[in-house]
């Protein structure tokens, strides 16, 4: 049997169309030979992404070329079809709605709806009612609610309408349009936060582990983390992710202005006058797992030494690999940051600047990505993949390619970039040793595999206040 | 031991090859997905029992694939497919991850170089999942046709990725 012969046979079998002796003759090429194997394999995964492709093709309305910071609004855009029509629908059903009894919200646009429930089989117009759960496998639901407020949803994906002006997220991703005046104030509610717009759009992303990831592509919305003081303003194509747990964890990305100032709309550019900076002489940080990145023959494109990251200042220029502390390519590492004694850690900032001064689409090196540990031990946990294993406590996964949106090419990455990590309580817990364990990229590209130019980690405690101290005492 | 966020992340990030294999028993890219889920809620629950990632999703494969023949058989009265012996040999040597998010992003690329008459094809399909004599009776063409041109185009787009990968490597 020819490859050709053999091929024609596997699209018979994805279409259920062998006869038993056809599917005896596929079986006998697949035992006894393992490229066979190698040959179906590859065309189902073919075409599984080809169906996932077409599918993400379908919702894609926008074809001009990504820019590098407009990931996040393209992903709104892709929504927006379905959240104008569901705004036309709204605008001819009025205050109708309001006056049905329990009607708080109405179906809109139903696009290839599967339903987890295969009971219920709804139609565009359909009321839904106080409590009532939209429960959506797969496809695309528009549901319209009686303050105007129209949120997308695409399965899977679980909301509970609340009232005509709130719903809760459990499970899945919602785009939410609220930006007439009667739709000011129209809360999205997650497990451990509720999302308050502002008169905007905004995508809010609940997943099965309780993280929460919100991004705003126009206006202006108000995130409220269950036990946190401080609201977060967040404003156009900015975006924070809310990490399951105890210390209630958000991690806030944004872009910077690509100057040396290091400008973000509205975190800080890299400081000295945090707790681990050099200047103040108790940090230390060093390379406990892997290598920096030195390739043989080059040493132009050597990384500088680990303590770069704690000299108060990012980079100076966008490509400046003497500036910027990385780790081989191809390769996992890790580095651990000693702060001299356990101290109430409050904030962690971390930067990172890329852009290839001859390749505009060369922003390799510009994205973030590491899971962050703590310990408080008076020796550090030893350090392997497998940290928590080892003693080592999780704080929080930061990959800000998910935050950007970057999935084709690194050209969609912003080339400066800052990560700010805070807990909902104030601090993020009581810790000596950091540990950043920076995985290996599993993606084969080249480009999206070199590992990221950091230019700065800032990491700032609380002050031991005299309060603790005559606990302590007391309690000695 | 996992935590179960961590069970969810390590199912997630294998969730294309994880499908695709699925979907090689439910011959249905929905019910494939549909498997998934069932799996990783089954994982989240047994978190504790599952020591490194390489056994978890091994578990997964071996319990989406038993779902998913229970499953036809539910619907069906019987599993008509590759035998269970065949299809453990398959996960065995089942692509992973890596191997797959390098394809995913080469074959993106490689589908803008088709006709659109081919991507028609592909469309109707594996977007639509039609079946192929419907494919066949809306293109005007033989049952038989499509079926050796989508292996063509499955054998152009399986060269085309392997060319671009390899120029990939090359640009690092």
């Amino acid at each position: 049997m020819t490859d050709a012969e053999f091929l024609t046979l596997v699209m018979r079998h994805q279409d259920g169309a062998l006869s038993p002796k056809e599917l005896a003759a596929l079986e006998s090429e697949l035992r006894g030979d393992a490229a066979r194997r190698r040959l179906f394999a590859s065309a189902q995964v073919r075409a599984q992404m080809l169906h996932e492709q077409f599918r993400r093709a379908a919702f894609r309305v926008v074809s001009e070329p990504k820019t590098r910071h407009t990931a996040c609004r393209e992903r709104v855009r892709n929504w927006l079809p379905y959240a104008a029509a569901a705004c036309v629908a709204m605008s001819l059903l009025g205050g109708w709605l309001l006056a049905r009894h329990g009607t708080v919200a109405r179906l809109g646009a139903l696009e290839n709806c599967r339903w987890m429930d295969s009971s219920w089989n709804p139609s565009r117009g359909d009321a839904l009612r106080r409590g009532q759960r939209v429960e959506l496998s797969a496809g695309s639901a528009v549901v319209e609610f009686g303050c105007g407020a129209v949120t997308t949803l695409r399965g899977p994906v679980v909301l509970e309408v609340l009232s005509a002006k709130s719903a809760r997220l459990h499970l899945g991703a919602a785009l939410t349009v609220a930006d007439t005046p009667a739709a000011r104030g129209f809360t999205l509610h997650t497990r451990h936060s509720r999302i308050v717009d502002l008169g905007t759009k905004f995508v809010t992303t609940a997943d099965a582990d309780g993280r929460v990831r919100v991004e705003v592509s126009s206006g202006e919305v108000v995130v409220h983390a269950d036990g946190h003081p401080a609201p977060q303003h967040l404003s156009e194509g900015a975006s924070l992710t809310l990490e399951p747990g105890r210390a209630r964890v958000m991690v806030r990305v944004e872009h910077g202005d690509g100057s040396p100032a290091f400008r973000f709309p509205t975190l800080p550019p890299p400081t000295d006058g945090d707790d681990a900076d050099a200047r103040q002489g108790k940090a230390r940080i060093t390379v406990a797992a892997g290598t920096l990145h030195a390739p043989e023959g080059r040493p132009q494109d050597n990384s500088a030494p680990a303590d770069v990251l704690l000299d108060g200042h990012g980079q100076q220029d966008a490509d400046a690999p003497g500036e910027s502390a990385f780790i081989e390519d191809r390769s996992s590492g890790a580095l651990l940051l000693d702060l001299g004694a356990a101290v109430r850690v409050e904030r962690i900032h971390t930067y990172s600047w890329h852009q290839n001064p001859k390749v505009e689409s060369n922003r390799g090196r510009a994205h973030q990505r590491y899971v962050l540990y703590g310990s408080a031990d008076d020796t550090a946990p030893p350090v392997s993949e497998n940290a928590p294993d080892a003693g080592w406590e999780w704080i929080a996964q930061v990959n800000t390619d998910e935050h950007f949106g970057v999935a084709q090419s690194v050209a969609e990455r912003p080339s400066q970039q800052v990560c700010a990590i805070t807990s909902s309580n104030g601090t993020l817990g009581r810790y000596r040793w950091l540990l950043w364990w920076m995985p290996r990229s599993d993606n084969r590209s080249m480009r999206f595999n070199a590992n990221p130019f950091y230019g700065e980690f800032d990491v700032f405690a609380a002050p031991e206040s005299k309060d603790e101290t005559t606990t302590t005492e007391t309690i000695k | 031991m996992f935590r179960p966020e961590e069970i969810a992340a390590a199912l997630l990030a294998e969730r294309l090859p994880l499908t695709a294999y699925f979907a090689s028993v439910t011959r249905d890219f929905h019910l494939a997905e549909d498997v998934f889920q069932e799996v990783c809620a089954k994982a989240v629950a047994r978190a504790g029992e599952f020591e490194s990632a390489v056994q978890l999703v091994n578990w997964a494969r071996v319990a989406g694939r038993n779902r998913a023949i229970d499953i036809l058989r539910t619907r069906d009265g019987r599993h008509v497919g590759l035998s269970d012996e065949l299809l453990a040999v398959l996960a065995e040597e089942w692509p992973r991850r890596a191997e797959v998010d390098a394809m995913h992003e080469a074959l993106e690329h490689c589908l803008e170089e088709l006709t659109p008459h081919n991507r028609e094809l592909l469309r109707l399909r594996y977007f639509e999942q039609r079946r192929c004599a419907e494919v066949a009776e809306r293109m005007g063409r033989k049952l038989e046709t499509v079926y050796q041109a989508l292996a063509r185009l499955h054998k152009a787009l399986g060269d085309c990725v392997r060319g671009r990968l390899k120029d990939e490597e090359a640009w690092a």
